[in-house]
C-alpha cells in the first residue's frame, strides 16, 4: 500500500493541541484535532481502528480511507470504551477504513502532539505525588535514585519536543512515540503501584499509548 | 534438585497450565470467578504450597511428590502457570507469602491454628505490610498495635494487599515501638470487630484483587502475636526481610511467565520479519534463558539462605525490566490495533506491569543488589 503524505500544519500551530491534552484532556484536544483536520469524518488508523470521542462519531457521517473518505456506515464493532477525566473514548473497528492520503498526515501530527500533551502532564504529576511520599523521613522526590528515573522521563520528553519543533513529520514521528513511551514507562515507575490503579494517573499513560497504537504514523516503505 | 527433574517438573507444570487457558480472559474482566472457581481450574491444593500432612493430592514428578515447599520448585512451576496466566497464580488460595511467616515465626499452636484454618475449605490469606503514603517503608509506617488491658487493639490502613478482600485470615505488620525492632507481624481473622478490607479496581493482574484493608481499634490477643517467643531480633521486621527474598525470585518467574507468553505470541502470529526484527527476536530469546537461569540461581540462594536477598533482587530487576520490554514492543510487532485484535496480548503487557512494584519496586531491588554486590554476597563477582 501506498500513501501519499501530505505536508503537515507547522508545529507552531500543532503545539496547542499538546497544550489543550496537557491542561484540559485528551478528549477536548482529540475533538478539536479532529474538527480542524477532518471536519465530518472520522479517522481511521492504518489497522482499521479508530479511538475518539463519542462527539467526534455523532458530527461525522463519512470515515477515512486510503481511497478518500466514505460515507459511514452503520453497525461497527465497538472495541473497547474508556473513561478519562475530560470525558469517554470509544474504539471502534472499521472494516475498510485507513488514513485519508490528503489529511493523515496532520492527524497523524497532531496525536503525537496530543501524547507529548499527555506525557508532561503525567510527569508533573508523578513528581507532585512524590512530593506528598516519605521514604526513611525523606521526601520521596529527593532521592537521587528516583531524581534519575524522573530526568529519563524529562529527557525523553524533551527530546520528543525537540523533534516536534523541527516539523517531523512521517517516519520521523516513530522516534517521537518511542521517546514519549519510554517517558510514559518512567512516569509509571515513579507512581508504583498507584499507577497502577483504573482509576489513577495511569489512565492517561493507557490512553496514550492506546493512540499511538492506534494511529502510528506511516513506514518508510507507505511514507516514500 | 537436578536438571532432568526439573526438566520433567515444567513439564508437567506446563500440562496443567493449559487449564488455566479456557478462562484466563474471562478472569481478567472478572476476579470474582477466581473465587467461586478456586484454583481457577487447577486442584488448588497441589499448587498451594500446603504442607504434607494437609496435601493429600500433591504434585507427583518421577514418582515422588512436589509439594512446592522450595523456591526452586515454585519458581519453574509457577513460570509455566503464569506463561498461561499470571493472575490465576496469584489468586490461588492457600498460604501464599503468609506461609514464609508463619513457617519462620508462628509457635506450635499458630501453626496448627493456621494451617487448619486455610485447608478446610479453599481459604485466600494475605500479607499486609504496604501503606497509601510509605509503601513498605517500615520506617514510616503508620499501622499500630498496643497494649489495651490483656490484649492489643490494631490501627491503621494497608494498601495494594492482594486477595485481602476476600481472605478470612492474614498478616498484619504494625508497630508495637520504636525502632526497626518495634515491627510485630500479626495474624488477623479477617471477622474481627472494626477490620474492613475493599477491593480495588486495577489494569493487571486483575483476579489477584489488590485490596486496602483498614482497621478501627480490631481486637488481637497475645496469641495472634507471631514470633511472642522469640527474640527481639526474629521478629516481624526480620520475617519479613525473609519473605520478601523468598518471594522475589517467585515474581520474577511470573514476569518471565508473562515475558515469554508474548514472545510466544509473537512467533505464533506474525508471518515474516525484516532484519532488525530477526535480530530483535534473537536477542529476546538469549535474554530469557539468561533470565531463567538467573531466576533459577536466586531460588537456590533464597532455599540456601533466606536472609540474604541480593540474587533474589538482581532476578526481580531483570525479569521486571524483560517482562516490560517484551510485553511493549510485541503490541507494535503485531501490527496496529495489536491490543483489540489480540486481547491476551492486551493482557499480558497489563499484567506484566504489575510485577515492577510488587515486593519492593525497581529502586529497592537495585539497593539490595548494590548493597549485597559491596557485602561480596555475588557468587564470582567481586567488588572493587
Amino acid at each position: 500500500m501506498t500513501v501519499t503524505v501530505s505536508t503537515p500544519a507547522a508545529a507552531t500551530d500543532l503545539a496547542r493541541y499538546h497544550t489543550l491534552a496537557c491542561t484540559t484532556g485528551v478528549v477536548t484536544a482529540l475533538g478539536v484535532l479532529q474538527a480542524e483536520t477532518s471536519p465530518g469524518i472520522v479517522p481511521v488508523g492504518p489497522g482499521g481502528h479508530t479511538l475518539l470521542p463519542a462527539a467526534v462519531y455523532a458530527a461525522s457521517d463519512r470515515y477515512t480511507t486510503p481511497q478518500g473518505p466514505r460515507p459511514q456506515p452503520y453497525g461497527q464493532k465497538v472495541l473497547d470504551r474508556i473513561v478519562t477525566a475530560d470525558g469517554e473514548l470509544i474504539a471502534w473497528r472499521v472494516p475498510g477504513g485507513g488514513p485519508d492520503p490528503d489529511t493523515g498526515a496532520a492527524w497523524t501530527a497532531g496525536i503525537a502532539w496530543i501524547r507529548l500533551g499527555l506525557t508532561t502532564r503525567l510527569l508533573e504529576q508523578a513528581a507532585e505525588h512524590l512530593r506528598g511520599r516519605t521514604i526513611a523521613g525523606v521526601v520521596t522526590l529527593h532521592l537521587p535514585m528516583v531524581r534519575g528515573i524522573l530526568a529519563d522521563a524529562a529527557a525523553g520528553i524533551a527530546e520528543a519536543r525537540a523533534l516536534l519543533d523541527t516539523d517531523a513529520c512521517g517516519t520521523d514521528l516513530h522516534r517521537v512515540h518511542r521517546a514519549l513511551d519510554e517517558s510514559g514507562r518512567s512516569c509509571l515507575h515513579l507512581f508504583g503501584a498507584a499507577g497502577f490503579l483504573t482509576d489513577g494517573p495511569g489512565g492517561d499513560l493507557h490512553v496514550s499509548e492506546l493512540l499511538a497504537e492506534t494511529y502510528p504514523p506511516p513506514t518508510d516503505m507507505e511514507a516514500s | 534438585m537436578n536438571t532432568d527433574f526439573l526438566t520433567d517438573l515444567r513439564a508437567h507444570a506446563r500440562a496443567y497450565a493449559d487449564l488455566l487457558r479456557p478462562t484466563a480472559l474471562d478472569r481478567d474482566r472478572n476476579p470474582d470467578l477466581a473465587v467461586s472457581s478456586p484454583g481457577c481450574g487447577l486442584p488448588w491444593r497441589t499448587f498451594a504450597g500446603l504442607p504434607a500432612e494437609y496435601n493429600p493430592e500433591p504434585l507427583r514428578v518421577d514418582g515422588r511428590p512436589v509439594l512446592l515447599h522450595s523456591c526452586v520448585e515454585r519458581v519453574v512451576v509457577l513460570e509455566e502457570l503464569a506463561r498461561v496466566d499470571a493472575g490465576a497464580v496469584l489468586a490461588l488460595p492457600g498460604p501464599s507469602m503468609s506461609s514464609s511467616v508463619i513457617g519462620d515465626l508462628a509457635d506450635d499452636d499458630q501453626r496448627q491454628r493456621f494451617w487448619e484454618r486455610i485447608t478446610a475449605e479453599p481459604t485466600w490469606t494475605f500479607f499486609a505490610m504496604t501503606e497509601p503514603t510509605h509503601g513498605s517503608d517500615p520506617s514510616g509506617m503508620r499501622t499500630t498495635v498496643r497494649r489495651d488491658g490483656d490484649g492489643f487493639l490494631l490501627n491503621g490502613t494497608k494498601r495494594y494487599i492482594g486477595n485481602a478482600a476476600r481472605s478470612r485470615i492474614g498478616i498484619v505488620f504494625a508497630r508495637r515501638g520504636a525502632g526497626p525492632l518495634g515491627m510485630v507481624a500479626v495474624l488477623v481473622d479477617t471477622d474481627l470487630p472494626g477490620f474492613t478490607a475493599a477491593p480495588l479496581s486495577t489494569r493487571g493482574v486483575r483476579a489477584l484483587q489488590l485490596s486496602e484493608l483498614r482497621m478501627a481499634e480490631v481486637p488481637v490477643t497475645e496469641d495472634d502475636i507471631l514470633g511472642r517467643h522469640r527474640s527481639a531480633t526474629r521478629q516481624g521486621m526480620w520475617a519479613a526481610t525473609r519473605t520478601f527474598n523468598r518471594y522475589r525470585p517467585v515474581v520474577s518467574c511470573l514476569a518471565l511467565g508473562v515475558a515469554q507468553a508474548a514472545y510466544d505470541l509473537v512467533v505464533t502470529e506474525r508471518r515474516g520479519y525484516r532484519v532488525a526484527e530477526r535480530h530483535l527476536l534473537t536477542d529476546w530469546e538469549q535474554r530469557l534463558t539468561g533470565t531463567r537461569a538467573l531466576v533459577l540461581a536466586a531460588a537456590r540462594s533464597a532455599d540456601a539462605n533466606p536472609g540474604d536477598g541480593t540474587l533474589a533482587a538482581a532476578a526481580k530487576l531483570r525479569a521486571t525490566r524483560l517482562a516490560e520490554e517484551i510485553t511493549t514492543t510485541a503490541v507494535r510487532l503485531l501490527g496496529p490495533g495489536a491490543r483489540w485484535e489480540h486481547p491476551i496480548l492486551d493482557k499480558l503487557l497489563r499484567d506484566a506491569r504489575a510485577f515492577e512494584f510488587m515486593e519492593g519496586t525497581g529502586n529497592v531491588q537495585r539497593l539490595t543488589l548494590a548493597e549485597g554486590y559491596l557485602q561480596r554476597r555475588l557468587p564470582d563477582v567481586r567488588a572493587a
